[in-house]
């Protein structure tokens, strides 16, 4: 049974998330015209957009692209022993996802090892 | 014949003519150029579009780094004749020697490559004979290659949060080399269950050559790894390895693909990226190369 108070605090969090996605910065028009991003979010003050190409042969072919603050891109691709994501930036391991992967290049680049 | 032998076996004065010749090469600039051709191989796909590179993740990840040890070795040489060959370090000893601690060798000394990072320092290595080293770093949206602002390598022994903690002992080598009879398989990639793929790290889990660069850490993670020195006495050992399970199994005619695997990696390919392009099957004896292991 949901309480009184389960359901203010979670129409609260739903307000909330809505309130913080319109805050997040949009493309510039040049931006605009490509393929629209599947998920955007903030990392080290860093914004990453993931985009997933479809090539017409299914999500194991698409390709994906990770954009940092709109103008730099990481490399990544499908690959790998479990076929997950690997990136030559960071070669010598696989990534779950390519949220994870993006996290670890920007973790890389503040650690000085590499610029993006 | 270069005689390339265990660093740790080595006297201290051999050791200090190995690092000081390779000071010579990274004062001219010679070095940096080994850094930024593992780094443009590892951005070579191929075929193009694929996670496969020229040099890793495929069959010719041994003999692509077996001669760009080979450069480096003859570079070497060319600036100190008296160095017997490039070393190599044993790691798959080091815990059993350390108590089961491998960052206690003193591998990790002011005497051989230098310490572990220091923590309050940035994680940079202030002691031994690269202390003064300044990296080269990958721009990745560019493809340029950028001095870092200051001097130090950086090292995160067992302890990066990019890396691994654990580390490869002997009874990995032993697996690889006993149960691995085939050299590599189609579709010549990460996947496979074969000896190269095993010895590179893919199957089975993160293991030996990309275990060792994920447990050092720091430089040894991007694709410019060559900016640390253990880099090469890390491969030197891939390279040792290589050759006992070539001299157990069959040395020219198990490598696989003799044709019809990617770009680069047949036997008969010309490796790219490399200081003097080879051909794959150019490189699979070393008694023709002219070097042997003690």
């Amino acid at each position: 049974m949901i309480s009184r108070r389960h359901y203010i605090a979670g129409t609260w969090a739903v307000f909330s998330s809505v309130a913080i996605g319109t805050v997040v910065q949009p493309f510039s028009d040049a931006e605009a015209a490509g393929p629209p991003p599947e998920e955007r979010f903030t990392y080290r003050g860093r914004r990453v957009d993931i985009v997933h190409q479809s090539h017409g042969h299914g999500v194991a072919h698409a390709q994906v692209r990770v954009r940092v603050n709109g103008r730099k891109e990481i490399h990544v691709h499908r690959g790998g022993p479990r076929n997950r994501y690997v990136t030559h930036a960071l070669p010598f391991t696989e990534y779950s996802s390519p949220q994870q992967l993006a996290r670890a290049v920007i973790d890389a680049e503040d650690a000085e090892l590499l610029i993006i | 014949m270069p005689v390339r032998r265990n660093i740790l076996s080595m006297p201290l004065e051999e050791v200090k003519r190995f690092t000081a010749a390779l000071n010579v090469l990274k004062d001219d600039g010679t070095y940096d150029a080994f850094t930024r051709r593992h780094m443009d191989a590892m951005s070579t796909a191929t075929p193009a579009g694929s996670a496969r590179n020229v040099a890793h993740q495929g069959p010719a990840f041994l003999p692509w780094h077996r001669a760009s040890l080979l450069e480096l070795e003859n570079a070497l040489l060319a600036v100190d004749p008296t160095l017997e060959g490039l070393p190599y370090w044993m790691w798959e000893r080091e815990s059993e020697l350390n108590g089961g601690d491998p960052r206690r060798s003193r591998f990790w000394t002011a005497d051989y490559v230098g310490s572990d990072g220091a923590a309050e320092s940035g994680n940079r290595v202030l002691d031994g004979p690269f202390a003064s080293w300044v990296a080269l770093l990958h721009e990745g949206s560019t493809g340029s290659f950028v001095p870092r602002s200051t001097p130090g390598l950086v090292r995160r022994l067992g302890r990066d949060p990019g890396g691994i903690r654990t580390f490869p002992d002997q009874a990995q080598v032993t697996e690889a080399l006993d149960r691995y009879t085939v050299y590599d398989a189609a579709p010549w990639d990460a996947t496979v269950a074969g000896f190269r793929n095993r010895l590179e790290g893919w199957h089975g889990g993160s293991r030996l050559h990309n275990q060792v660069h994920l447990w050092v850490g720091g430089d040894m993670l991007p694709g410019t790894s060559p900016n640390d020195p253990v880099f090469w006495l890390h491969h030197c050992n891939i390279d040792r390895i290589w050759w006992a399970w070539q001299a157990r199994y069959g040395i020219v005619y198990k490598y696989q693909p003799v044709s019809g695997g990617p770009a680069g990696h047949n036997r008969s390919d010309e490796m790219r990226h490399l200081l003097t392009p080879r051909q794959v099957g150019s490189v699979l004896d070393i008694r023709t190369l002219g070097y042997r292991y003690a």
